[in-house]
């Protein structure tokens, strides 16, 4: 939760030094530290480093983490000074704006041969600005809905397993009724619990745009609400005007309202736990869950395809890694980036927290996503899976829209709420 | 008006002794000026806020007029007190703090408006009605504090040390202006005070406290020439009584140092033999030729005081002080021969300190 | 008279006498101890200050500073043709007055309870201090239990009484007035402290003297204690106000400004504005404006606090 990420960085920030390991080769040139700057426990990983460093005896590294709930602020204090981290692990929306801030160093000219074919069009798409390339990606992920099986099959719901059974919005809505225990508003198991992510709180982009942007269709005319609703955000990161005040739109978000007031079956604030505490039938989570579940299976448990209205769609995206413009060891960072990112050492990141690779060439080394239930995670990804809307406005357009859908889910007016987050956004977007 | 009765009057404090009253009873006539007198930690204050009702007694009874007042309020009791720091409101102007009682007792307006001013005339302030008691000097300040008092018309005056905050030059006009004011009003009134001259000077009758006992009452004359004890005795008075170590024997009073005064044989009688302490006003001295002289000694020191002069002197291991014509006063170093009538002095017994 | 009454009366001073090699040697003994202190003042405070004053004319963003470019008034005037500052100052304002109106009555009571001798004073004292001095994330954690609109305690005591669950900080007619309440309830303890200050230093005899004038206790509280404590009261409602107006936590840590811009306090506005919405510009005129608004209160309150009387 956001209290104790907080009271994490209150305690300070862990500056771990690493030293070059285990090395085989000596160092015969000039000696380079690299800073990198991630969150706690993220990659890239001590293995692979040290794999890495066999090869560059000269580079060491320093290693300091900040709570993912302070990453973009302390990016923004730190990226723009004149002694910036090297290696930045940041949130992979934010690459544009990155970009655009000229924070990033584009790293197009260090990406290996075959790295245009085996990349995910969704990765590529988010860290792409104005024809570069500016970060390589690692692990990917996007979130589909687990379910408690001992709750849907007291209930007698039988969730589907494949992605062209899956529920449509009104049918989950249905199983989350039936299987929910208790009175509505305050049940004792929930029908659909509450996100892990920030304060638990409902309305993040990641996580809740995807109702309304399922309510769009693609292929429409470009010039359709149908098409902007499902976009969220033209595609070329121009203008949000006409896209998130759509009837496709509203229509999706009284849907969502109701999940939260009239039907009452999702809470609108944070149960720390209450999926693996057995207090919600349906939950809805990234591939580190099922990680988790697998590991220490608590509950007996599935998953099913993220219901949709319309056009199916996921969110993919996940923290990614990036070198920084203004570093003083810009081409060995960029090595490593792109390094820690192909092939054998991509494949050391990955496997640690149980996450998708961004290289298709990779999936064959996880068995565990080549059958159900975690094979709903890879098909989703590679049929459903969109990139946030990729701007350099996208931090901005984050809070704007997660603010106005978590008032939208506690009650409020969708078409004021939509009407207020094109206009803030259209403010952010004019400087 | 009002008298004031105290029956049995108690109070104690948990863990403290000082302050502490022992069975107190004091009645105070109709139009009584009452002086409380004592040392500090006596008890006279709180004898005083326990007539106000800002203290509760924890034994005995207070009675004003015919009704029994322990346990009521302040403002049940037909009382009205005058503080040591005055005590005023600051944020009220002189005339609202002198009405402030009769506002609250819902007075008419009109009558208010006339009684504020008759105290005012009274007190010299009428100049000063519109001021706050920041803009007034310490004197002004006490007036006020009195006027407040007055315009109640209360049954009786309470005076805690009202003079003590205030310059001696102050001081003495002051206290000629309470004792006038008093028998104007002749209100009854118990006016609690450390300060001897001020007891002396107003009081009807004066009640001397020590640890919470009453030690000796009676007018500030009677008090004055014969204290019961050796305390009063060296509590009333400035300069302070002499006090001298004594014998009786074979009916002369030894004062040491060679020095016998003889005593009239039937008050030598009962104490021969015992010893004695012997109190000598220092105006009781006078000059006398060495032959008669009692006591023989040397000018230490001269105080020359224009109308007065004091003399300072041992005897027998005693600091001594004579009170002298200023034109018969020897200077500082020169030998000194004084008499003294038996009639002036004072005798306690050296053990129990009480006059004999 | 009183020492100010003599001064005023002394005769004129004389000219000044002038100053000697060793009174210039100890100011510049003074200045070199003062020295370490007005730099670091200079240099944390008064520069960043003036940093920010410039930045208010200047179209700016934390992640790419090179690139900032002067704008006029822009930014002043986005703060007329947008909603979001007329919004927020509304809101912090608004919470302001309820904290006010909440503290200062109550932690009066609470003072008097502390100065009369009546029991179980220590118990009370450690209750209504601990908020004071508990961190506010633990205070805004454990709030955010209380007021879960589902299963929390407040609302399983309404439910008891058969009462419709309230959905508090998720409602935008609620939320504010939670964080309000919860303000108070963390600060009552510190106002108690001041007004407990301003009563032990109002003379005991005072209210002696306005009970033998015949008040009874209430009538002492009404026309002696509470105009004696105008001033103390008038610091408190401008302590409060002024920490109201910076208040930062509640936002931050319990409903991110919302629901619906509902409980975007002013500081937490610009917080949003400069780190997340990368118009740090705007947040500096929006600060500037805060700084005014709250110069503004202070000299209103040295000039009220200006001395008419004293004790």
């Amino acid at each position: 939760m956001k209290h104790v990420l907080f009271a994490a960085l209150a305690g300070g920030t862990a500056l771990t030094a690493l030293p070059a390991l285990a090395q085989q080769s000596e160092c015969t040139a000039e000696p380079v530290t690299l800073r990198i700057l991630r969150t706690p426990g993220n990659y890239p990983y001590p293995a692979a480093i040290e794999a890495w460093q066999q090869e560059h005896p000269c580079v060491s590294f320093e290693i300091n983490e900040v709570p993912f709930a302070q990453l973009g602020d302390t990016i923004a204090v730190q990226a723009a000074s004149d002694d910036p981290p090297d290696i930045l692990v940041y949130d992979g929306p934010n690459t544009q704006s990155y970009a655009k801030a000229g924070i990033l160093l584009p790293v197009t000219d260090y990406l290996p041969e075959g790295w245009d074919d085996d990349i995910l069009p969704a990765t590529k798409a988010e860290h792409s600005y104005e024809g570069e390339v500016y970060s390589p990606g690692i692990e990917q992920t996007t979130v589909a809905m687990y379910y408690n099986k001992a709750l849907t099959d007291a209930a007698g719901v039988t969730p589907p397993q494949t992605l062209d059974e899956a529920w449509t919005w009104p049918e989950a809505l249905e199983a989350f009724k039936a299987c929910q225990q208790g009175e509505a508003g305050a049940p004792s198991v929930w029908g659909l619990g509450p996100t892990r992510f920030g304060n638990g709180q409902p309305g993040l982009v990641y996580q809740d745009l995807i109702y309304q942007r399922s309510n769009g269709d693609p292929e429409a005319d470009p010039e359709s609400t149908a098409y902007k609703t499902f976009w969220a955000m033209a595609p070329d990161g121009s203008t949000v005007e006409g896209y998130l005040d759509t009837p496709e739109a509203i229509e999706a978000l009284t849907f969502y309202r109701a999940l939260f007031n009239e039907e009452g079956v999702a809470p609108k604030v944070g149960i720390p736990n209450a999926f693996f505490d057995g207090k919600a039938c349906f939950y809805i989570d990234t591939p580190a869950a099922g990680s988790a579940l697998l590991k220490d299976p608590v509950i007996e448990w599935g998953i099913t395809p993220m219901p949709y209205f319309k056009s199916p769609v996921v969110h993919t995206g996940s923290t990614t890694i990036g070198v920084t413009a203004r570093s003083n060891n810009p081409e060995i960072a960029a090595q490593f980036a792109v390094d820690m990112s192909w092939g054998e050492l991509a494949y050391m990141n990955v496997s640690q927290r149980g996450n998708l690779p961004t290289l298709k060439s990779l999936f064959d080394r996880f068995p565990i996503y080549q059958d159900y239930p975690m094979k709903v995670f890879v098909d989703q990804l590679e049929e459903w899976g969109q990139p946030r809307p990729p701007s350099p406005y996208f931090a901005q357009y984050d809070r704007v829209v997660t603010d106005a859908l978590r008032s939208v889910a506690f009650g409020g007016d969708p078409e004021e709420a939509m009407q207020n987050a094109e206009r803030e956004v259209a403010r952010a977007m004019r400087r | 008006m009002a008298q004031v009765r105290l029956v049995d009057l108690g109070k104690t404090y948990d863990g403290a002794s000082a302050n502490t009253i022992k069975g107190l009873d004091l009645e105070v006539a109709d139009g009584e000026f009452l002086v409380l007198v004592g040392p500090s930690g006596c008890g006279k204050s709180t004898t005083l806020r326990m007539i106000a009702g800002l203290e509760e007694p924890t034994a005995g009874e207070i009675w004003i007029s015919d009704r029994r007042v322990d346990g009521l309020e302040p403002r049940e009791r037909d009382i009205a007190m005058v503080f040591q720091n005055y005590a005023l409101y600051p944020h009220m102007t002189v005339a609202q703090n002198m009405s402030f009682g009769l506002r609250l007792a819902k007075v008419p307006k009109a009558e208010i408006r006339q009684r504020v001013e008759t105290a005012a005339e009274t007190l010299g302030l009428r100049d000063y009605l519109n001021r706050h008691p920041k803009a007034l000097s310490g004197g002004q300040r006490q007036r006020v504090a009195m006027g407040r008092a007055i315009v109640r018309e209360p049954g009786v005056f309470l005076f805690d040390e009202p003079l003590s905050n205030l310059d001696a030059q102050l001081r003495g006009q002051m206290r000629t202006e309470i004792r006038r004011l008093h028998d104007r009003l002749s209100a009854t009134t118990v006016y609690v005070t450390h300060d001897q001259v001020e007891a002396m000077t107003l009081a009807d009758r004066v009640v001397v406290l020590k640890d919470g006992r009453i030690e000796q009452q009676g007018s500030p004359q009677e008090l004055y020439d014969r204290p019961a004890t050796r305390f009063v005795a060296g509590f009333l008075g400035s300069p302070q009584m002499n006090m001298l170590s004594g014998e009786v024997r074979q009916g002369a009073l030894d004062l040491g140092g060679g020095s016998q005064l003889a005593l009239s044989a039937d008050r030598a009688a009962p104490l021969e033999g015992r010893k004695l302490d012997v109190g000598i006003r220092p105006e009781a001295f006078r000059l006398a030729a060495p032959e008669v002289a009692v006591i023989h000694g040397r000018a230490e020191m001269v105080e020359l005081l224009g109308a007065t002069s004091l003399v300072h002197f041992v005897h027998a291991g005693q600091a001594c002080t004579a009170l002298l014509e200023p034109s018969e006063a020897p200077r500082a170093g020169q030998p000194l021969h004084l008499g003294l009538s038996p009639d002036r002095i004072s005798l306690f017994d050296a053990d129990s300190g009480r006059a004999v | 008279m009183t020492a100010i009454d003599r001064q005023m009366d002394a005769p004129r001073a004389a000219p000044r006498p002038a100053r000697n090699a060793r009174q210039r040697k100890d100011t510049r003994t003074a200045f070199a101890f003062l020295a370490p202190f007005l730099i670091l003042l200079l240099v944390f405070q008064y520069v960043p200050l003036a940093m920010m004053a410039k930045n208010a004319f200047m179209d700016y963003s934390l992640l790419n500073p090179d690139a900032a470019k002067f704008v006029g008034m822009l930014n002043f005037e986005d703060m007329f043709y947008f909603d979001d500052a007329r919004e927020s100052l509304a809101a912090t304002f608004l919470f302001a007055l309820i904290v006010v109106l909440i503290v200062i009555p109550l932690g009066f009571v609470l003072a008097l309870f502390l100065n009369s001798t009546l029991p179980a004073r220590a118990l009370v004292r450690t209750i209504i201090m601990l908020p004071v001095v508990t961190s506010a994330v633990v205070v805004a954690t454990m709030w955010n239990f209380l007021l879960d609109p589902s299963n929390g305690l407040i609302n399983g005591v309404i439910a008891l009484f058969g009462l419709p669950r309230q959905p508090f900080l998720t409602s935008p007619n609620q939320a504010l007035i939670m964080i309000s309440v919860m303000t108070a309830w963390q600060q009552v303890g510190f106002a108690t402290i001041l007004f407990l200050g301003g009563l032990q230093g109002v003379p005991k005899e005072l209210s002696e003297a306005a009970r033998i004038d015949g008040a009874t206790r209430w009538q002492v509280l009404w026309n002696i204690t509470v105009p004696l404590l105008s001033r103390t009261t008038l610091f408190v409602v401008v302590i409060m106000t002024v920490f109201s107006l910076q208040a930062f936590a509640p936002a931050f840590l319990m409903t991110d400004g919302g629901p619906n811009s509902s409980t975007n306090l002013i500081v937490y506005h610009i917080y949003k504005m400069a780190f997340v919405m990368q118009n740090a510009g705007y947040a500096s005129a929006l600060s500037l404006v805060l700084l005014l608004i709250v110069l503004g209160i202070s000299l209103l309150q040295m000039w009220l606090l200006r001395a008419k009387w004293n004790y």
